[in-house]
């Protein structure tokens, strides 16, 4: 299987990223189709979705496991080390992530992968206390090195700027040597604002519009259950994956791609919030009768069933600035949250979890953090309330 | 000239209807945008609130255009001699009431004000609430409404702060002993402005500093996000900056104590 071994990812200059839209015809058409439906006599379609359940947590984790970024480390490499130079005339590449683009991941693989030297963030109290000896770091500049996130090196805070600022500084000056530096693409938006010093020239996974969308989205199936997997539309038996040609991807990948800006990370999550099966068949074990012979069906929610989350308007003051701070930091530990914002502990406590509750944040590994299926509607919320967003 | 129609029991029904039927839109057109606008992001929350006024012009307009073709034979001259009496007769009775109505409608296209906006009226400070045909409303930070009758707009300053945009500027006042660095100063209440949640990041940020009798007076000049939260972030700016100017070691002299310190 060809398409299988393609890499899929490729990393561009920022102002080379293009998100994808869902195309205007497949949006009128799926608007019209949905009014058809409510009207036409009811037949008898050939799966109807009231027999349909969703996938089980373990069936899901087969069909659509998350990823481990093998492919954006592959790309990386060979760009790491074009674009970083040498020691005698080192040079720094930015990498820049969106939210659920599995950044940090990816370059902390990147750099075990190559051998070079991964340089932990600060503690958030060496920054608030701008100990200067985090940077000691960059005085052997011999080996290459590789930090995460950008994002982790400063926090919103009177003192809190002051070693990224000592950091570009050493990193414009070359004192630090070759390396590569991780960004979310919010802290960079928000940096680039507060500091007005050069930033390293930076690169950016492309999008994935739909077509690669959708060949990833069958990797991963592929990968997950060891045999290729036919996802069909619930309500109409119509193929969402593959697709039946190279050139075309079916509405539903088209509308995935689009609102999740074609972040791979924000798409699955949704995917796999969409994915149905008859009752009492086990996804990835059996084969049901109406099912292709030479794979597996897996059935899928109709993309107009498929909800836009709202955001909860009515969490009081300190709502659009928690989500903001969280997106700004790319995460905060809850204690860090309610220490930065300049609401009491017992407001901000409050609505981290009415929040928390209404499934918009979530804790990962420690810190809280924007759900990633809830990323699209909260960037929008915030971007209609004027407050500043990334740049994609 | 036979001035009124033939009035019987009908054309008055018709015409209470029409009156009715006018108040029932404007009641609903008052409920239903707020709740609609409501729902919406910022910017078309404001436009969607500024329609209310003019939808319920138009309303009012077209039923009284209506209850006069049913009640006046609606020939030119009946118009003006209809029109003319009822001047008169309003001009003396209810003057700064109609003055009011007309200053009303000349707000609808002058937009001194408009529904968000955050205005000052004779001391009075606070935002728009509602703009009704014969005064508007303003809620003060202290949550008490005000009523004022659109007749100011012949008369009185009316300052408004944002405009019809969401940018309203703030400011925060800092008096500093006049022995200190300026640029340590100027960096630290820059970075106080910056790091503020509530800072409008695209908007500048300016720090405006004069001598004044006991102190240097600085004062930082920026935007939030949302002009609703301009007191916390006044609230933020002052404490925030006082805690990074402490952390500098710079010295607040008391007021009217010009050598408080050292005794220089």
């Amino acid at each position: 299987m060809n398409r299988k071994k393609q890499n899929l990812w490729e990393y561009v200059p920022l102002a080379d990223y293009a998100v994808p839209q869902a195309t205007i015809s497949r949006t009128i058409k799926s608007g019209i189709k949905d009014i058809w439906q409510r009207f036409r006599r009811p037949d008898t379609p050939r799966h109807p979705a009231h027999d349909l359940e969703y996938l089980p947590a373990s069936d899901v984790e087969k069909v659509a496991p998350p990823s481990h970024w093998s492919g954006a480390v592959r790309a990386l490499e060979i760009l790491a080390k074009n674009k970083t130079g040498s020691a005698e005339a080192p040079s720094v590449m930015m990498v820049t992530g969106l939210p659920g683009s599995g950044n940090a991941q990816i370059l902390s693989r990147l750099a075990k992968s190559l051998g070079w030297r991964l340089i932990p963030a600060p503690d958030p109290q060496q920054i608030l206390t701008q100990d200067l000896a985090w940077l000691d770091w960059t005085k052997s500049a011999e080996t290459p090195w590789v930090l995460c996130d950008l994002g982790k090196t400063y926090l919103r805070h009177v003192r809190g700027l002051t070693l990224v600022r000592q950091l570009l500084a050493r990193i414009n000056s070359k004192a630090a040597g070759p390396g590569v530096i991780g960004c979310d693409s919010w802290s960079l938006a928000y940096l680039r604002r507060v500091l007005p010093v050069p930033f390293p020239g930076a690169v950016v996974a492309q999008a994935f519009d739909d077509l690669s969308l959708g060949r990833w989205l069958s990797q991963r199936a592929h990968d997950g259950c060891g045999r290729q997997i036919h996802f069909h539309q619930a309500d109409n038996g119509e193929t969402v994956l593959p697709a039946d040609a190279d050139t075309k991807a079916s509405a539903f990948v088209n509308h995935l791609a689009a609102r999740s800006f074609g972040i791979p990370g924000i798409a699955l999550e949704i995917w796999r919030r969409a994915l149905k099966r008859k009752p009492d068949k086990t996804a990835g074990d059996q084969t049901s009768e109406t099912e292709p012979t030479n794979g597996i069906s897996i059935w899928v929610e109709p993309w107009e069933k498929i909800p836009w989350l709202v955001v909860p308007l009515d969490l009081g003051p300190a709502s659009p600035v928690l989500m903001h701070s969280l997106l700004l930091h790319n995460g905060l530990p809850w204690n860090l949250a309610v220490d930065l914002l300049p609401f009491s502990a017992t407001e901000t406590d409050r609505t981290i979890l009415a929040l928390t509750d209404a499934g918009v944040l979530q804790t990962r590994h420690g810190e809280l953090k924007i759900s990633t299926r809830w990323y699209p509607s909260v960037k929008a919320y915030l971007n209609g309330e004027g407050y500043l967003t990334d740049q994609f | 000239m036979e001035l009124f129609q033939q009035l019987n029991q009908a054309a008055i029904i018709r015409g209470a209807l029409v009156a009715g039927l006018a108040l029932v839109l404007i009641g609903l057109s008052q409920k239903v945008i707020p709740l609609i606008a409501d729902r919406l992001s910022g910017r078309q929350r404001l436009y969607a609130l500024a329609t209310v006024p003019l939808i319920r012009l138009v309303i009012i307009l077209a039923a009284l255009w209506m209850i006069i073709s049913i009640l006046v034979d609606p020939t030119t001259e009946n118009i003006f001699a209809l029109l003319g009496a009822l001047g008169l007769a309003l001009g003396f009775a209810f003057k700064d009431y109609v003055g009011s109505l007309i200053a009303g409608i000349v707000t609808l296209y002058e937009l001194p004000y408009r529904i968000g906006d955050w205005v000052s009226v004779e001391g009075v400070y606070g935002e728009v609430k509602s703009i009704g045909m014969r005064a508007f409303e303003i809620l003060t930070p202290d949550d008490t409404v005000v009523v004022i009758p659109h007749l100011k707009l012949w008369g009185e300053k009316i300052f408004n702060a944002n405009d019809g945009s969401r940018h309203l500027q703030c400011a925060a006042k800092f008096y500093l002993h006049p022995e200190h660095d300026p640029r340590q100063v100027i960096q630290a209440l820059e970075d106080t402005a910056m790091t503020s949640v509530y800072l409008q990041i695209s908007k500048p940020v300016t720090i405006v500093a004069s001598e004044g009798l006991w102190a240097t007076e600085y004062r930082v000049k920026a935007y939030p996000v949302e002009p609703r939260d301009q007191f916390r972030f006044t609230t933020d700016l002052t404490l925030r900056g006082k805690q990074a100017l402490m952390a500098l070691g710079v010295r607040f002299p008391a007021p009217g104590a010009p050598d408080s310190g050292d005794g220089a």
